[in-house]
């Protein structure tokens, strides 16, 4: 059943253990080190966080995880946009002609949010990481659990650790990367309701449920040599639980991810081709497939396609395609395959890590492109991305030049520059990288730098294709 | 005579290493070093053979693996042979696997030089 909107009163508003009647910009700034960009706070937070900044001229902010969920903060109060509702019907005093979206920077200022349906907590950012992990915690531990009973619905496992118990504060929901029928949400009881007004409400703790060790071994007599189609190499991860299998035939292409990933925790097991796969993948459940889309013999779409139907709807893993063609119409391709996501080659470490992260995680964010239109109109959009594709190359120059001079100044400038034009069309990757090219050269540590270039040189070429793609839209 | 120009960035195993740690470079490194004579008889086999197929693929995982390496421009070449066994113009294959052989024979000394700076 769908609830109507909540008022969101100020009262209703926590910060930290603290229940404030009134929050005011000012106050949100005095959460954060000055020294940390909204951008960096989200990414260090979490991944999968998307960031956008809205404004109506005065002071509006926003972080959710979802296009459609939006802190609206101005003069002085906060407005909630829950997922529930149709796009413009905010709640509060902001209208939706008020908030043209423009993408506005709030220096110093991060809130984190923890929402299901229209409640809301804000929380600091000890307290949000504490959630997140224990919210994925809880969805590793309802999928071992249903992997144990064989037939449980891993959606259903997934919802039901998803709704708090009463007097808990509801978790944020943490991408499922399964597949299912959407279930109603349950309702949240009055005394959940009554302890969040008072300031009372709780972090639930995660079920104690034994968890399996990452990648653990199958029950094998140490003696006994592997079987022929067992995986190539297994890589042990150190922080992460997801169960990853890696194909890919070429042996540097391979230890190139395997390593990646380790890099970022994650176990992995790498099989050479389709049949060794499917092989790996009826001795053990993962979550998550990497797939080379050029495989000798049964190429990434014919694998894909046989694993769909062996393992269809909810058993199904997240298909992440890797492909070095970088074509247009190849994620198309992809997507049209059954796989569900995308990544091309050379890998980026740090595009890898937001799509394992985040499956909807975008180079270029369409939402914003879409806002921007509805202010702005077709024209003006089709303006703004030509006026970024030709500026980019330049400005992607410039740091280039402040790296190799080792000038911080520059560096600043030049990446301050970046992030302020990817901001406005949504290109989040780069922006994020920018923003901490900023930092870097605002406190003078280039030490990083280099690498950071170097992520922005790896998705440039894709970015452009995205950009090119939705111009088409608009054109 | 002059020097032939260095085939790999002097600095890739820095920039690899920042990425993946010195030992994950290190063995990136020997892992595309040994995979390299497999691949360079894929090629050939593929060209004589007429198995185009097997060209594109050598020239793909190659174009991969050095660019990994800080082969830039060698990961330019395989490029334009994967492209020219896609389309099946052989003449193109035959004009440049002379420079392929040649230049891919350098890159596996400058690994092996760089696995030798770097066990140092």
């Amino acid at each position: 059943m769908r609830r109507h909107p909540t008022r969101f009163n100020c009262d209703d508003v926590l910060i930290g253990e603290e229940r404030v009647e009134k929050i005011t910009l000012d106050q949100l700034k005095d959460l954060y080190p000055l020294n940390q960009h909204p951008i960096q706070v989200a990414e260090e937070l979490l991944p999968t966080v998307r960031t956008r900044w809205y404004s109506s001229g005065r002071s509006l902010f926003n972080v959710g995880d979802s296009p459609d969920d939006y802190f609206y903060v101005l003069e002085g109060s906060v407005v909630l946009s829950d997922r529930d509702q149709q796009r413009g019907q905010t709640v509060g005093p902001v209208s939706q002609e008020e908030a043209i979206p423009m993408p506005y920077m709030v220096p110093s200022v991060h809130l984190a949010w923890a929402a299901t349906d229209a409640r809301i907590l804000l929380i600091d950012r000890r307290q949000f990481l504490d959630v997140i992990q224990k919210a994925k915690s809880r969805r590793l531990s309802a999928l071992a659990q249903s992997s144990a009973g064989g037939s449980a619905d891993l959606w259903a496992a997934d919802a039901a650790v998803s709704h708090p118990a009463p007097g808990t504060v509801p978790a944020p929901a943490i991408n499922p990367g399964v597949r299912g029928p959407a279930t109603a949400p349950a309702p949240i009881s009055e005394e959940f309701e009554r302890n969040l007004a008072l300031g009372r409400a709780q972090i639930p703790e995660p079920p104690q449920t034994p968890m399996p060790a990452p990648d653990e071994p199958e029950q094998k007599p140490a003696s006994e040599p592997p079987a022929a189609d067992a995986p190539l190499h297994s890589e042990p991860g150190t922080a992460h639980m997801e169960r990853i299998l890696l194909v890919e035939d070429h042996p540097t292409d391979a230890k190139m991810a395997q390593l990646m990933l380790k890099t970022l925790g994650y176990g992995s097991d790498w099989v050479s081709g389709g049949p060794q796969a499917l092989s790996a993948m009826e001795r053990k459940r993962y979550q998550i497939v990497l797939l080379d889309v050029q495989l000798p013999g049964v190429d990434g779409f014919e694998i894909t396609r046989c694993i769909r139907e062996r393992w269809p709807g909810a058993a199904g893993p997240h298909i992440i395609a890797l492909t070095a063609r970088s074509l247009k119409g190849d994620r198309e391709a992809c997507l049209a395959a059954g796989m569900d996501d995308y990544i091309p080659k050379p890998i980026s470490i740090h595009l890898l890590s937001a799509k394992l992260n985040d499956e909807n995680w975008a180079l270029v964010d369409p939402k914003v492109i879409e806002h921007f239109a509805m202010a702005v109109g077709k024209t003006g959009v089709t303006a703004l991305i030509d006026s970024y594709l030709d500026a980019m190359p330049s400005m992607i120059a410039d740091l280039h030049k402040a790296v190799a001079a080792n000038n911080a100044k520059d560096l600043h400038l030049a990446a301050h520059s970046l992030k302020a034009a990817a901001q406005v069309l949504g290109v989040h990757l780069i922006a994020g990288y920018a923003a901490k090219l900023e930092t870097l050269g605002r406190f003078a540590k280039l030490d990083g730098a280099p690498a950071l270039l170097s992520q922005i040189d790896s998705v440039r070429q894709e970015t452009v294709i995205e950009l090119q793609k939705l111009r088409t839209l608009y054109g | 005579m002059a020097e032939p120009a260095r085939e790999l960035d002097p600095d890739a195993l820095k920039k690899l290493a920042e990425i993946i740690g010195h030992d994950g470079a290190i063995e990136i490194v020997q892992t595309f070093r040994a995979d390299i004579q497999n691949r360079l008889t894929e090629f050939k086999t593929g060209l004589q053979q007429g198995d185009l197929k097997l060209v594109e693929r050598a020239a793909h995982t190659l174009k991969s693996g050095s660019a990994y390496v800080g082969g830039h421009s060698f990961a330019g070449l395989c490029q334009t042979l994967e492209t020219a066994a896609s389309e099946s113009r052989t003449e193109i294959l035959l004009e440049k696997q002379h420079e392929f052989e040649q230049r891919l024979l350098r890159i596996s000394a400058e690994l092996l030089a760089l696995e030798s700076g770097a066990n140092s």
